[in-house]
């Protein structure tokens, strides 16, 4: 049997990393694209007319939350119409207070959120964001709203 | 060296025949369902006159909505309790009522109302421009949401000690899939 060269050696090198380059990318071509996902916009809206007879809440129905991390990317906003200022809490299905904002007066967004307690990744359906809502004057108590929403944390 | 020039001629067939075949046989279809989002526009308070059997606090409304669909809806809870105080005995008890406004065939505006106790649920159905309708009353016929109302019995006026009393009514709203 006759050996096989030095220079057949590396043919056969090159040739198998060819093939194994092209493969790779195939698999990589037809790989299915990940999900996108909607990102909120903080930026306050554009400046409307007061309502005091009616409270805007904004609702969502997930949110996108990191994983093992307290501190998030995402702010809640208080519509400009609003004539109130929101407490926002954001609650667990079991109850687990997972953050409380500061007072947002209108046309203002939250800080970014710092969880309470930092979630592992997953879904967690059933969650609640409240808003509590008081008059800017003598900070009495609003009617209210809760909305609930799922959190998918990644 | 003739083997090794057939084999790699193979090789390299292989290789670049692959993705056309791959591609030729697999049509990968993807989407993006993007998350609802809305506006939800709540009474803010109203001031309830003594002896009031009947006063309207506004309406209940969504706006800027978007990401809905037809049965892909949006569902508010009404939860509320009597006007209490933190300082007087006595509660008096009230019930929210709903106005829904309706056409006859002559184009005249036509009224129906329907009591709403704690509890009650109001359906914005997802329509197919991404957005959500007014709640119809029952559920079915043609007359949709037009204004609320707090009802409170004579009678119980008459019960309540004097002083200033309170109730909250808080709105939970989910998306929710239907029917």
């Amino acid at each position: 049997m006759r050996k096989t060269t030095k220079t057949e050696k590396a043919l056969i090198a090159i040739v198998l990393l060819l093939s194994i380059s092209l493969i790779s990318a195939v698999v990589l071509l037809l790989k299915p694209a990940e999900r996108q996902t909607v990102r909120l916009n903080p930026t306050p809206v554009p400046q409307v007319e007061k309502n005091p007879a009616s409270i805007a809440v904004p609702g969502y129905e997930g949110l996108q939350l990191k994983a093992d991390q307290l501190e998030q990317e995402i702010s809640l906003r208080n519509p400009e119409q609003n004539d109130c200022y929101f407490i926002i809490e954001l609650v667990l299905e079991d109850g687990t207070l997972l953050w409380q904002s500061e007072r947002i007066d209108p046309g203002e967004v939250s800080a970014p959120i710092v969880l309470l307690q930092p979630l592992e990744a997953g879904t967690y359906p059933n969650a609640v964001l409240s808003y509590s809502c008081f008059r800017l004057d003598d900070h009495s108590p609003l009617n209210g709203a809760n909305t609930k929403l799922t959190l998918r944390v990644k | 060296m003739k083997k090794f020039c057939a084999l790699l001629l193979i090789v390299l067939m292989l290789a670049t025949a692959m993705p056309v075949a791959l591609a030729e046989n697999t049509t990968t279809l993807t989407t993006t369902v993007p998350d609802a989002t809305y506006t939800l526009n709540i009474p803010a308070d109203q001031e309830i006159a003594f002896g009031a059997e009947s006063t309207e606090i506004g309406t209940l409304t969504v706006t800027d909505a978007s990401g809905f669909a037809v049965g892909k809806n949006l569902a508010v809870t009404l939860t509320y309790g009597d006007f209490a105080s933190d300082v007087i005995e006595t509660t008096i008890p009230m019930m929210l009522n709903c106005k829904y406004k309706g056409r006859l065939s002559n184009g005249d505006a036509i009224y129906e109302d329907k009591d709403m106790p704690t509890g009650s649920i109001l359906v914005f159905k997802g329509n197919n421009e991404g957005s959500v309708d007014l709640p119809l009353k029952d559920g079915t016929n043609s007359f949709r949401l037009n204004s609320m109302y707090v009802k409170i019995e004579s009678t119980d006026w008459g019960k309540a000690l004097g002083g200033d009393y309170a109730s909250v009514i808080t709105f939970t709203a989910e998306v929710v899939k239907g029917e």
